[in-house]
């Protein structure tokens, strides 16, 4: 186990690395000049010059890949360059509004769209069974974009049910939730109709494995074999599944964040790339890349508890 | 004699888009108190849908719609499904082939079996979870789990295949229910651990007096075990009698043709009984009696009307020749005249003699081993990188013209090693050198020459087969490969007469042939460039009785018609009697004995040797009081981690502390052709010469 979370460590710095180069070199590449795109067309050609130094863009890349390096070492993410402030400030003031969202959402699709599959798994064939795949289907298909500015159009212009934009006010526990619903539905669509095919599938599959039929031979009650035997089975490939899938939530929140005008780490690294404020850009793929590694690993130990076979120090055994 | 279980007039039908197809018709018989009842026939003959009959778990398209199936006098079909439920597992257990599929893998052998108990607690009221855990653990104990207290609490992964099949088994009995349904239990198992389960099953039911139904296609294990007989052929029963009467005088053709295609020492020089054609598919049985088509007795009235069952002796018999208004040849001389008992051409002895120019494969200490991959990082952490020693340090000759087997439990290396001789696995050091020539170090590109003349037969028929491509196709790829002209429709006819399929079956497809067609479509293919080595991996695995007696004979034909060299990879040992000349016994990647295949089996010098010959189960009841069955304790060790000194001394009888230091070097006994590596060969040899005379 331990040689296992030693070997997850160093996979996840090597990866942080490669991030870091990525962005580092995208500035290189990217054709027009961050420093004016900052200044805007006026700026004089020495002003330009001293915020290019300012960005370390008159440096090579791998300059800046170190200094990004020894800044992280020291546990800050750099200074930003329109204000003057130290970026960390302004990744841990929207980072947690982010988070939630990913994790209301997942939590949706989770209590959703799980008991949609095991429904349809465990009455095939039947009505119900064709209606729920017609809504997972339909579910899977609607991209969070197109989600969100439906609810938007429906539940906020048109019925003025609940709020269309931001966070609500400060302090207001109701009124954070009630800003929260929309952006969080729409987020969650495509994965509950997801999750609802994967588990279905998984779930009848294993009913025709045969230890399910030594559990019915043994005289088991069909709901112990149902939901305790075969669903803990079923739920192994989904578990890898979502792993990757907050990470992917998160991509999806950046639309979400900005339809709702909701502040995010998505607004955040989209409104830095408009005016090409590169440090902010890296550090919030960084930030993003982190936990995008960092759920994987729970996944894989979600996984190991729910399935004995997997063994993770495999050298060790 | 309490009636357990009786089985009355049983229907059972399947309903398909097509149509309903009878999967079970007028099924009867009855398992007596105690009693062990076989029911054979081979694959697609409706056994297991029987026992899921019994069990009320048929698949949502079955239905039984006639008869009964009277358990201990109430009729199972009258029961609600909550009562049938409470009858399942308490009154009525069953085990199944696979015991590495049939537990479940994400739960703890504690939590599986004491659900299992609890399940029925309405019954056996006020048992709590520790109670029904001490239960688990006594039954557990009882099956030979070691220590199973502190083993209970592990996942079954981390038990072996024996193991699993015992702790199915102790869930199976731990309620100690009145009838035990074992489906082909031990099909998946090696054969000294065959051994090992049908002993144990036949100690339970002395102990607690259980009735079995034992599923099967093996004869042998039928002769070892069973009290009553049941032969199954397409849906009918056809026929049920005490086991003595069953094999000594069978009296259904069908029966006959069965027990005369298993191939023992007996048919040694003989060609086996096979039956034409195969097992009808429940889409087009035939009308009247279901055997009809395949039988040589067979009269016009066997094609029109159904047979009725007659008694001759209290054994039953479903066939026309028992009528008594029965015209045709009486059904005792069914295969006794027919010519199939031509003896092959008489094996010259000197094969066995020739000169060491002959050798068509050598090894010389041959090593192949396996490492662990660990990766880089694995490696920049310090972690231990295992060794699988698959092939350790093997020297063997295999002659021109002559068949060696090579035997052992899985995890032995005969695989392995069979697969670095066509240097399909790159050898670790020694050498390996076929006519003379060594090819450890050759290019890939001079292997592939010499790949013309060695060729595999592998084990799995179907999946071994490209599914996009066509019989003629698969059979014309070797020519392609090796870029050899032929006239393409020729050669593909010309191959499969050589295997005796008809020109009919070059346009199909893998998925459309049978399992015995498939496996002679590999053969041909191996044929193709007329090869003089073949190595045949489980040539006969996952076939029935009846096919594999067809495949058999056509290796024996093939060998005596173009002189070629085999290397049987198998744990079948009754084959092995039948096509060997030589045996090699391999055990953890070291060749333990060799020598001549009768030698071997009446002879054997090495004790492990002399546990997997007695373990072999013999397809005649009268044997089995008779014969002293050695039982091999325990499960051959993992290849990770060979035992020191001798690797076979943790489970042998005659160890001494000599052995648990020094191996053993293989040294021939008395100057013959017979080799064995055991510390007291000497004495092993002077016992079973003793028992023998």
């Amino acid at each position: 186990m331990l040689v296992y979370v030693v070997k997850r460590f160093f996979m996840t710095i090597l990866v942080l690395l490669l991030v870091i180069t990525f962005l580092s070199l995208l500035v290189h590449i990217v054709p027009g000049d961050p420093a004016s795109a900052i200044l805007g067309p006026r700026a004089t050609p020495a002003l330009i010059q001293k915020v290019r130094s300012a960005m370390d863009l008159d440096k090579p890349f791998y300059y800046q890949v170190g200094n990004m390096v020894l800044n992280l070492l020291h546990g800050s993410l750099g200074t930003d360059i329109i204000t003057g402030q130290p970026i960390s400030r302004f990744v841990f003031s929207v980072l947690p509004h982010t988070l939630i969202l990913a994790i209301t959402s997942l939590s949706l699709a989770v209590l959703i769209g799980i008991p949609m599959g095991v429904f349809s798994a465990t009455h095939p064939d039947s009505w119900m069974d064709h209606l729920m795949a017609i809504i997972s289907i339909s579910f899977t298909t609607i991209p969070s974009y197109v989600a969100g500015l439906f609810l938007l159009l429906i539940f906020a212009v048109q019925l003025h049910t609940l709020p269309a934009m931001g966070l609500g006010k400060a302090g207001d526990t109701i009124d954070y939730i009630r800003h929260l619903i929309l952006p969080s539905i729409a987020l969650a669509i495509t994965w509950i109709g997801y999750l609802a095919r994967l588990v279905r599938t998984s779930l009848l599959e294993v009913l025709n494995e045969p230890y399910v039929r030594t559990s019915r031979s043994e005289g088991l009650s069909e709901g112990l074999i149902r939901y305790k035997y075969a669903l803990k089975n079923a739920l192994i490939p989904t578990i890898a599944v979502l792993g990757v899938g907050l990470g992917s939530l998160m991509g999806g929140a950046v639309f979400i964040e900005i339809i709702f005008s909701r502040p995010g780490m998505g607004l955040l690294i989209y409104n830095a790339i408009q005016i090409r404020n590169y440090p902010m850009v890296r550090s919030g793929v960084l930030i993003v890349s982190f936990l995008f590694i960092l759920t994987n690993f729970i996944a894989d130990l979600i996984y190991t508890f729910l399935d004995p076979r997997i063994q993770l120090n495999k050298g060790q055994s | 004699m309490e009636s357990i279980l009786k089985v009355e007039n049983l229907e059972i039908k399947y309903h398909t888009r097509q149509a309903t197809l009878s999967a079970v018709h007028k099924a009867n018989f009855e398992i007596i108190k105690g009693q062990i009842v076989g029911l054979v026939g081979e694959s697609g003959c409706g056994k297991s849908t029987i026992a899921s009959a019994i069990m009320r778990l048929l698949p949502p398209n079955g239905e039984i719609t006639q008869g009964k199936l009277l358990f201990k006098g109430t009729d199972l079909l009258g029961l609600s499904e909550d009562e049938m439920r409470h009858r399942r597992g308490q009154d009525i257990s069953m085990i199944f082939q696979d015991p590495m599929t049939s537990l479940n893998p994400v739960f703890n052998i504690e939590e599986q079996m004491v659900d299992a108990i609890l399940a029925h607690r309405s019954r056996n009221q006020s048992k709590s979870r520790s109670e029904a855990r001490e239960q688990a653990i006594s039954m557990l104990n009882r099956v030979g789990i070691p220590d199973a207290a502190s083993h209970i609490r592990n996942f079954p992964h981390q038990f072996s295949g024996g193991m699993r099949q015992r702790i199915m088994i102790a869930t199976a009995l731990q309620t100690n229910p009145s009838l035990l349904i074992a489906d082909e239990p031990t099909s998946a198992l090696d054969v000294t651990l065959e051994a090992q389960i049908t002993d144990l099953i036949r100690k339970l039911r002395d102990d607690l007096q259980t009735s079995i139904l034992y599923i099967t296609h093996d004869l042998g294990i039928v002769a070892e075990l069973c009290d009553q007989v049941v032969v199954f052929y397409a849906g009918n029963v056809v026929e049920n009698g005490e086991i003595h009467q069953v094999f000594n005088s069978p009296l259904h053709p069908y029966t006959r043709a069965l027990l005369l295609s298993h191939p023992s020492n007996k048919n040694k020089t003989v060609r086996l009984t096979t039956i034409k054609g195969r097992v009808p598919s429940l889409k087009d049985l035939p009308v009247g009696c279901k055997f009809a088509p395949r039988c040589d007795l067979a009269e016009s009235i066997c094609f029109e009307q159904e047979p009725v069952q007659t008694n001759v002796n209290s054994h039953f018999v479903l066939c026309h020749a028992y009528a008594q208004n029965w015209q045709g040849k009486a059904a005792e001389t069914y295969l006794n005249s027919s010519n199939n008992y031509q003896p092959t051409k008489e094996k010259t002895p000197q094969r066995l003699l020739v000169s060491e120019s002959e050798q068509t494969v050598q090894t010389k200490d041959l090593k192949v081993h396996f490492k662990d991959s660990i990766g880089f990082l694995g490696k920049l952490i310090g972690e231990k990188q295992g060794l699988v020693r698959a092939v350790d340090g093997v020297d063997v000759e295999v002659f021109h013209g002559e068949s060696l087997a090579l035997v052992g439990e899985s995890g032995s290396g005969k695989t392995t090693l069979g697969r670095t001789i066509l240097r399909l696995e790159k050898p670790t050091s020694g050498d390996v050198l076929i006519n003379g020539q060594e090819i450890t170090h050759t290019s890939q590109k001079d292997i592939r020459h010499l790949r013309v003349g060695m060729q595999m037969i592998f084990q799995d028929p179907i999946s071994s087969l490209s599914p996009r491509k066509t019989v003629s196709q698969l059979l014309l790829e070797p020519f392609k490969i090796h870029k050899i002209r032929v006239d393409s429709d020729k050669k593909v006819d010309e191959l499969l007469e050589m295997v005796g399929l008809s020109s009919e079956q070059a346009d199909k497809y893998p998925h459309q042939l049978s399992g015995g067609q498939a496996r002679r479509v590999g053969i041909a293919r191996a044929l193709a460039l007329k090869p003089s080595l073949m190595i045949a991996d489980e040539p006969t695995a996952g076939l029935d009785v009846s096919v594999a007696a067809g495949i058999l004979n056509l290796m024996k034909d093939l060998q005596d018609e173009f002189g070629l060299t085999y290397i049987l990879i198998t744990h079948n040992l009754n084959i092995i009697n039948f096509i060997a000349d030589r045996v090699a016994v391999m055990y953890l990647g070291k060749l333990v004995e060799i020598g001549e295949t009768e030698t071997l089996f009446s002879h054997p010098r090495h004790p492990y040797t002399e546990a997997l010959m007695s373990a072999v189960a013999i397809p005649d009841p009268s044997l089995r009081d008779k014969r002293k069955r050695i039982m091999l304790e325990g499960e051959i060790p993992s290849p990770r981690n060979p035992p020191s000194g001798c690797p076979f001394h943790p489970r042998c009888r005659y160890k001494e502390e000599l052995c648990t230091r020094v191996p053993p070097k293989l040294e021939s006994f008395q100057n013959s052709t017979q080799w064995a590596a055991c510390h007291f060969q000497d004495q092993i040899g002077r016992e079973s010469e003793l028992l023998n005379h």
